[in-house]
C-alpha cells in the first residue's frame, strides 16, 4: 500500500516536531519512515496508521531521528571540504585566478594607501572595515539564496558558514599588527600587506565559487524538490 | 537472531556487497533484502545502516541520487567505480576470513 498525501503530511511534521526540519534530513528520515509504516500496514490491517508510526519510531531506539542527522551532518562535511578544495585548485590553475590578482591588486593598493595617509590606529580601522567588506562579498552576493533556504537547508543554513567565515577573518590579521609596524617604508610591512591581500582575494574568489557548486549540488538533490 | 556485534564488523562489505548485485538501492530497501536474504535472521537496524551508508558516501565508494518517488523524495545509493573495486576486495577479504574461521571452530583432528 502507498501512504497518501495527508499521511505524509502526517509524517513530515511528526519528524518536525523533534527537531529535525532541514530538508537534507527530512527527506532521508521520511522516506525510511514512510516505507516502513507502508510495510507494517500491509502486514497487519489490525494497526491503524498513528500505531503504525508510533512502532516505527520505537523501532529507532533511544538516539530515535537523531542517527540520520548526527552522520548526514558528518557526511556532508567531509563531501564539502573536497569541494572546497577542488575548488581552491580550480581558482589558482584557471582563469579566475586573474580575477584574483586584480583583487588582491586592489586590496593592496588601498591598504598601503590607507597606511600613507592615516593615522596608525585609524589605519587598523579602516583597513579592517575594507578588508572585512570584501571578505563578506560571498555572503552579500548570495544574500537572496541565504534568505530563501538558509532555514530551511542543512547545507546553506548551518555547514557552508565555517567556509564563508574563513575570508571574513583574514580582516582580524590587521588587527593584531603593532602600530609601530605599519611604516610602508618597511619591507616586512608591504609583505605582510600584499600577503594578506592576496590570501584575503583567493579566500573570497574561492568560497564565491564554492556556494555557487555547493547550491547546484543542493538544488540538484533536494532544493528542487521543496 | 544473528548477534549485532558479529554484523558491525562486516555490514559494509554487506552493503557493497548488495550494491554490485543491483544497479541502485535506497536505505529500507536494504534492511528488507538483507531480511529476506537471510530469512529473517539478520535484521539491519537504522543506527546501524545509516551511519554505514553516509560513511561510505563520504569516503567515495557510493553516490547517491534524488528521486521523487510516490509523494515523497527518496534517496538511492550506489556504487561509485572505486565502490566496484572495493566491494571486490572486501568481499573476497570477508569470504577468506570466513574459510579461516571456519578452521578454527571446527578444526580437523590432527594426525597422530
Amino acid at each position: 500500500m502507498t501512504l497518501d498525501n495527508e499521511q505524509i503530511s502526517h509524517i513530515k511534521s511528526f519528524i518536525h516536531s523533534r527537531g529535525f526540519e532541514t530538508i537534507e534530513v527530512e527527506a532521508e528520515i521520511l522516506d525510511h519512515v514512510a516505507s516502513a509504516v507502508e510495510e507494517k500496514l500491509a502486514k497487519d490491517t489490525s494497526l491503524n496508521f498513528e500505531e503504525a508510526v508510533s512502532l516505527v519510531h520505537q523501532s529507532f531506539g533511544v538516539m530515535g531521528f537523531s542517527i540520520f542527522e548526527d552522520n548526514i551532518i558528518s557526511s556532508l562535511g567531509k563531501q564539502m571540504n573536497h569541494t572546497y578544495l577542488k575548488t581552491l585548485r580550480h581558482t589558482v590553475t584557471s582563469r579566475v585566478l586573474i580575477k584574483v590578482v586584480l583583487t588582491a591588486l586592489f586590496t593592496f593598493a588601498s591598504l598601503i594607501l590607507f597606511a600613507n595617509t592615516l593615522e596608525p590606529g585609524i589605519f587598523k580601522i579602516a583597513a579592517y572595515l575594507l578588508l572585512a567588506i570584501i571578505g563578506a562579498i560571498p555572503v552579500i552576493s548570495h544574500q537572496k539564496l541565504f534568505k530563501a533556504w538558509g532555514k530551511k537547508s542543512l547545507i546553506l543554513g548551518k555547514l557552508l558558514w565555517p567556509f564563508i567565515f574563513g575570508s571574513v577573518c583574514t580582516a582580524y590579521l590587521v588587527q593584531i599588527l603593532p602600530e609601530s609596524f605599519i611604516n610602508t617604508a618597511s619591507t616586512s610591512f608591504i609583505i605582510v600587506m600584499a600577503g594578506t591581500s592576496l590570501l584575503l582575494s583567493l579566500g573570497v574568489w574561492t568560497t564565491l565559487n564554492f556556494i555557487d557548486e555547493v547550491y547546484a549540488w543542493t538544488s540538484e538533490k533536494w532544493l528542487k524538490y521543496a | 537472531m544473528s548477534s549485532n556485534k558479529l554484523l558491525k564488523g562486516s555490514l559494509a562489505t554487506i552493503v557493497m556487497r548488495l550494491l554490485e548485485e543491483r544497479d541502485k538501492m535506497y536505505g529500507y530497501e536494504i534492511t528488507q533484502k538483507v531480511k529476506e536474504l537471510t530469512a529473517g535472521e539478520i535484521a539491519i537496524t537504522e543506527g546501524a545502516l545509516y551511519p554505514t551508508l553516509h560513511k561510505l558516501e563520504a569516503e567515495g565508494y557510493l553516490t547517491t541520487e534524488t528521486q521523487r518517488v510516490d509523494n515523497r523524495v527518496r534517496k538511492y545509493y550506489s556504487l561509485t567505480k572505486e565502490g566496484n573495486e572495493q566491494a571486490r576486495s572486501k568481499v573476497a577479504e570477508l569470504e577468506e576470513f570466513l574459510l579461516n574461521l571456519q578452521k578454527v571452530l571446527n578444526p580437523k583432528p590432527g594426525l597422530q
